[in-house]
């Protein structure tokens, strides 16, 4: 039984314990409320840009902490949640501030790890935006970083958008049913051609004979029952009448049937969001692409 | 003679039940799980191999300026190569333990020399090891979470019979990280 328990919280676990990941709103999100209007608007501006030019797609985000989660976590989560960059392409770049965690996070798409490997990240993080963030320039050291990168993105994207992801088939869900359905009107069809009925011939002329049957006594709990059974030959005139027992009815025990199991088993959500509709017009930003990562990306402390 | 056809279409009736329970034992659902486990696991051994490609580039950076750590030199390089050396899912999990904990010593040892921390492509070095790290540790998550499914299904009834016919393992191993080595190195680079 500890075991079932064991279970449960190990598959809890990715979840149990994460704040509740918030809803995109525009290329910037600023939960601690640290940057103006105006660096907001540049980042937007900079952000749509990008993503018109070469399709990849900049997230920035802000938040007091992002406990209990480290901030890694964090990034990794909200990127596939978010699902910032194009689905197949994965040509998303998040970068996250921490402030009261004193710690900067930029968590890539698997399309781009290879125009921004995670050296080059981390040289953008230190040379670019530390500086700024030492002197508690939020803003101007996000616009610096968003800038470097955006200058990657634009020199390096990869002409066609490289597909990372394998498609999703969608598994047909009655894919086992109709599977079963199938199996038994093929049984039954097979037992229909094996199972004959027995012929009757009519001993003077040997032609098949019609038989009709009449139910004299039905059969009890306690005893048979009698049948009339009437064979009329088409051919000759001959008319035979049996009279034939039927069984005593049996009290059967209602045994539980084989039922058919197979409850779906959510698998883990981490892997590939949809995309969210933004608000319309705000720097021209309508929703993520549905891009995914895996973690990579650097960060650095402040 | 009634009594034969009274038979006949009890076996009718028996051979139905069988054919609508058969599909509901779980078997496919247990394939598609499995495959998800193992297309998990793929990705895990894909990071832990970049983790071990990756730390004989370390290892010589970092010797350039401490020479004298032979000890801890060899431990890592015995870890990795024990990693490489596994074949089975437990031993991969055990090797990879081991080869974080051999690496924790060289993480603290190298706030000690100021001059590497300076270096840049020591820095780069890490920021990839650190990179790799967290890869792992997403992919290590994602594995955990297809174990805890198929675990689960593979353990209700009637799913576990189906298994035991058709030689599915009762419980996967998970992969659980070292204690203290599950934290991704941060190396304070003040410039």
């Amino acid at each position: 039984m500890s075991n079932v328990i064991w279970l449960m919280l190990l598959v809890a676990l990715p979840v149990w314990g994460q704040p509740t990941l918030p809803k995109p709103d525009g290329w910037v999100y600023d939960a601690a409320n640290v940057l103006d209007a105006a660096t907001k608007a540049q980042l937007n501006a900079l952000a749509a840009d990008v993503a018109q030019q070469t399709s990849a797609e900049i997230a920035v985000v802000v938040v007091e902490t992002t406990a209990p989660q480290t901030p890694k976590q964090y990034v990794t989560a909200l990127f596939n949640h978010w699902g910032v960059g194009k689905r197949g392409a994965d040509n998303g770049v998040m970068i996250l501030l921490a402030v009261q965690d004193r710690r900067v996070e930029i968590e890539t798409g698997y399309g781009v790890e290879g125009i921004l490997p995670d050296g080059k990240v981390g040289e953008i993080i230190r040379t670019a935006m530390l500086p700024h963030l030492r002197q508690q320039a939020w803003g101007a050291g996000l616009v610096a970083g968003a800038q470097r990168i955006a200058q990657v993105l634009r020199q390096d994207s990869p002409a066609a958008p490289v597909s990372t992801a394998t498609p999703d088939e969608p598994l047909f869900p009655y894919r086992g049913l109709v599977i079963a359905v199938a199996l038994v009107a093929f049984m039954l069809l097979l037992i229909g051609l094996v199972v004959r009925r027995r012929r009757h011939r009519c001993p003077k002329c040997g032609a098949q004979m019609t038989r009709r049957g009449r139910t004299l006594q039905t059969a009890t709990y306690q005893r048979s029952g009698l049948r009339e059974l009437v064979y009329d030959c088409p051919q000759c005139a001959h008319h035979d009448v049996r009279f034939v027992a039927i069984p005593p009815r049996v009290r059967v025990s209602r045994r539980g049937r084989l039922l058919p199991g197979g409850v779906i088993i959510g698998g883990g959500g981490l892997r590939g969001g949809g995309s969210f509709g933004g608000r319309a017009g705000s720097g021209g930003f309508s929703g993520f692409g549905g891009g995914s990562s895996g973690g990579g990306g650097a960060g650095a402390s402040f | 003679m009634v009594q034969r056809q009274w038979m006949r279409r009890q076996l009718v009736w028996a051979v139905l039940a069988l054919l609508i329970g058969l599909p509901g034992c779980g078997y496919n659902r247990m394939v598609d799980l499995q495959e998800q486990v193992q297309a998990a696991w793929a990705q895990v051994e894909n990071q832990l191999q970049r983790r071990a490609d990756l730390i004989p580039n370390l290892v010589n950076v970092v010797k350039g300026y401490a020479a004298h750590e032979r000890e801890l030199f060899q431990h890592i390089a015995d870890a990795r190569a024990a990693l490489l050396e596994a074949t089975s899912v437990d031993e991969t999990i055990e090797a990879s333990r081991g080869l974080e904990a051999a690496l924790q010593p060289l993480f603290v040892m190298v706030e000690n020399y100021p001059q590497l921390k300076a270096d840049a492509t020591f820095a780069k070095l890490m920021d990839e090891v650190a990179g790799t790290e967290n890869r792992i540790a997403v992919e290590r998550m994602r594995y955990n979470q297809a174990v805890a499914a198929y675990n689960a299904y593979v353990q209700r009834i009637p799913a576990t019979y189906t298994a035991k016919i058709f030689g599915f393992e009762a419980e996967k191993p998970y992969f659980r990280a070292v204690e203290d080595a599950h934290r991704v190195p941060q190396i304070e680079f003040k410039q």
